[in-house]
């Protein structure tokens, strides 16, 4: 099938009517966590995933991939008005929108990222109708060895980028490939780590790690606050057009913005967060007044937002072409397609075209349908910062405790789960980013069996690893990752000490 | 900072140690026939360097301002909360999903400063009854009605 016989298919599964409503549900679900600060898309997700077990596999991928894009719509409109970003990714949005908030000029800034999210929302989808399925049949040539240099420079590179020092990466990292080795091991069926508790003979579930470290963390982190939210200014349907000098500095950046982002979300790490810094700067460097950055430049709106949202669907190719997910978003897409019994990876286009093709269909629907609702309806977005705190902290604590219970129905579960969620709030306080620990649960079983696969290959030399072409460039590349940064602070350090002795 | 990290690492530490410990039960096999305790192995190395790592440069870091761990009310709210979650995943099998339900969102409503009890009590009894009809009769998800009630 060529992509456009698919997505001409794609768009017969996402148009019925239930997959319909999931992509808008999803994306609505989405809007409202990202204008809500604190849970995250990834705590939302996972806190939604066990709601999506009695749906389809299309059906269930549809709507969480809804929340993950509808959240980055979301995540700018608080940015803006209130300088509070509801999500990482607006963090760089809130420096000059809100700037342009202050000078009068909320509509022309919250119009701008949503149009700026719709362009780069739509132009990644349609790379990621292109490139995702080439990819996969370049993936089918993937051996055991390659599977291991993809997951070690994934899981490398999310350690290393996620906040925090190299060694406190290592050490989530660690934490997270230690969970992942509990239960019957992927090679031999061995159990291991289960200290004599049968339920743990199945592993440790993600939907609990991922929603502790993400969503009972930030419960923890909300109830020790217990502050309320900021009153949000009103923003009339008449202040929502940008004039058109405004316009003439916007569409640049919201086309850079789409490149920059895209093409920074097919690489490992926190790549939605990534995308909004490569394209800020970008922007500045660009910008024919860069002293105006930080005091209300639009271009410091637009070309962020865009690459967030392009970000966003970029993060969808490694996980729907290769099967490896580099982000915790796209580790919980995973999750849920594996819950349904479908393996993403090279054959997910052949073999459950519905779900490959419904999936990126439904994408082009649901930022339609974000642009469309989500300008005119910003008022009814911000007066969810007016919902009593204590009953939606208890209704989400409540929600992750049922949810979590209900993908297994294992008490373990909420064990790990509380367990998880106090060791999420620790290293929240610490400052210590847990991403790593997320996506190490999902890759270390393919990390172990694509490490253990390519010695009995090589009758156990590791020279596999390095003499395939592209295992040997990509450890090249996690070598670099490593060795690079602390080289150029020392080449800089010597470079300063002469200049400094002939001052 | 310095000193919640240390006692990050040094638990982390121990844990590692713990880890290679138990990993060391498992056979190894051979390099060209790696075991199931290969890899374990490689896992805990891995920890105990980050938890070494992270503890040396601690050490040696610049003092910090000191991690604002909760006090007083704060703390109060905090193990309210984590208390209910607990109290939950403890006595679901004996008290069942909707009185459990019930008493989890008073707490953490309580808790929280909600103020009027008759509200408190109005929205504990929706949670819980709205959870119910959600997950187990909407989605089908099998809640423990709770042995002391059978």
């Amino acid at each position: 099938m060529n992509p456009l016989d698919g997505l001409l298919y794609g768009f017969s599964v996402a148009l019925g009517a239930e997959n319909l409503l999931a992509a808008l549900l999803g994306a609505l679900v989405g809007t409202l966590v990202g204008v809500l600060p604190g849970l995250g898309p990834a705590g939302a997700m996972a806190i939604l995933l066990p709601l999506t077990l009695g749906l389809r596999p299309e059906t269930a991928v549809i709507v969480l991939a809804g929340i993950f894009y509808g959240a980055m719509y979301g995540g700018s409109t608080t940015a803006i008005l209130l300088n509070l970003p509801g999500e990482p990714a607006a963090v760089v949005t809130a420096i000059d929108g809100y700037q342009m908030a202050q000078r009068g000029r909320a509509g022309a800034a919250l119009a701008v990222a949503a149009v700026g999210s719709f362009v780069a929302g739509t132009l990644g989808v349609v790379a990621l109708t292109l490139f995702a399925p080439a990819l996969a049949q370049v993936a089918l040539l993937l051996g055991p060895p390659e599977y291991f240099a993809i997951a070690l420079l994934g899981l490398l590179a999310l350690s290393r980028l996620s906040g925090g020092s190299v060694w406190q990466g290592l050490l989530v990292l660690g934490l997270g490939l230690a969970v992942a080795t509990v239960g019957l091991e992927p090679v031999s069926a061995t159990t291991r780590y289960t200290f004599g508790i049968v339920p743990l003979a199945q592993g440790i579930d993600l939907v609990p790690v991922a929603m502790g470290l993400f969503g009972l963390a930030e419960v923890l982190l909300v109830a020790e606050r217990a502050g309320g939210l900021p009153r949000p200014p009103g923003v009339g349907l008449r202040d929502l057009l940008p004039n058109r000098a405004e316009w003439r500095r916007a569409l640049p950046a919201i086309l850079r913005g789409s490149g920059v982002g895209f093409l920074v979300g097919l690489l490992p790490g926190p790549a939605a967060v990534l995308s909004t810094f490569a394209s800020y700067r970008l922007e500045r460097r660009l910008a024919r007044q860069p002293q105006e950055f930080g005091h209300g430049a639009i271009e410091g709106v637009a070309g962020p937002e865009s690459a967030n949202n392009a970000a966003a669907s970029a993060m969808l190719v490694p996980l729907l072409a290769i099967g490896l997910p580099f982000a915790p978003a796209a580790a919980l897409l995973l999750a849920a397609l594996t819950l349904h019994g479908v393996q993403p990876g090279p054959l997910l286009v052949q073999d459950h075209p519905a779900v490959f093709w419904g999936v990126v269909a439904s994408m082009y629907l649901g930022n339609l349908a974000l642009l469309i609702l989500n300008l005119p309806l910003v008022g009814l977005w911000l007066s969810a910062l007016r919902l009593p705190q204590p009953a939606l902290l208890a209704g989400v604590l409540l929600f992750m405790l049922v949810g979590t219970y209900g993908v297994n129905n294992s008490l373990i579960d909420l064990f790990v789960l509380l367990a998880m969620g106090l060791l999420g709030y620790g290293l929240r306080k610490l400052k210590i980013g847990v991403s790593p620990l997320v996506l190490a649960v999902v890759l270390g079983p393919l990390l172990e069996k694509s490490f253990r696969q390519s010695l009995y290959l090589s009758a156990g030399s590791l020279d596999i690893f390095i003499t395939r072409p592209l295992s040997g460039m990509l450890l090249a590349v996690t070598l670099a990752l490593f060795v690079l940064p602390p080289l150029r602070r020392l080449l800089a350090g010597r470079g300063r000490a002469p200049a400094a002795a002939t001052e | 900072m310095r000193r919640g990290l240390l006692i990050t690492v040094t638990v982390c530490g121990v844990l590692a140690l713990a880890y290679l410990a138990e990993g060391l039960r498992y056979d190894r096999g051979t390099m060209a026939q790696p075991g199931p305790g290969l890899y374990p192995l490689l896992v805990g190395a891995l920890l105990l360097v980050g938890a070494l790592g992270t503890g040396l440069e601690a050490l040696r870091s610049e003092p910090s301002p000191a991690v604002a761990w909760p006090r007083g009310a704060a703390r109060g709210r905090l193990l309210a909360v984590l208390a209910a979650g607990l109290g939950y995943a403890a006595l679901l099998p004996f008290l069942g999903h909707v009185v459990l339900a019930t008493l989890l969102t008073l707490v953490v409503l309580q808790a929280m400063g909600m103020p009027g009890w008759l509200r408190k009590l109005a929205l504990s009894l929706a949670f819980g009854a709205g959870s119910y009809l959600l997950f187990a009769v909407v989605l089908g998800v099998p809640l423990p009605p709770g042995s002391l009630f059978l």
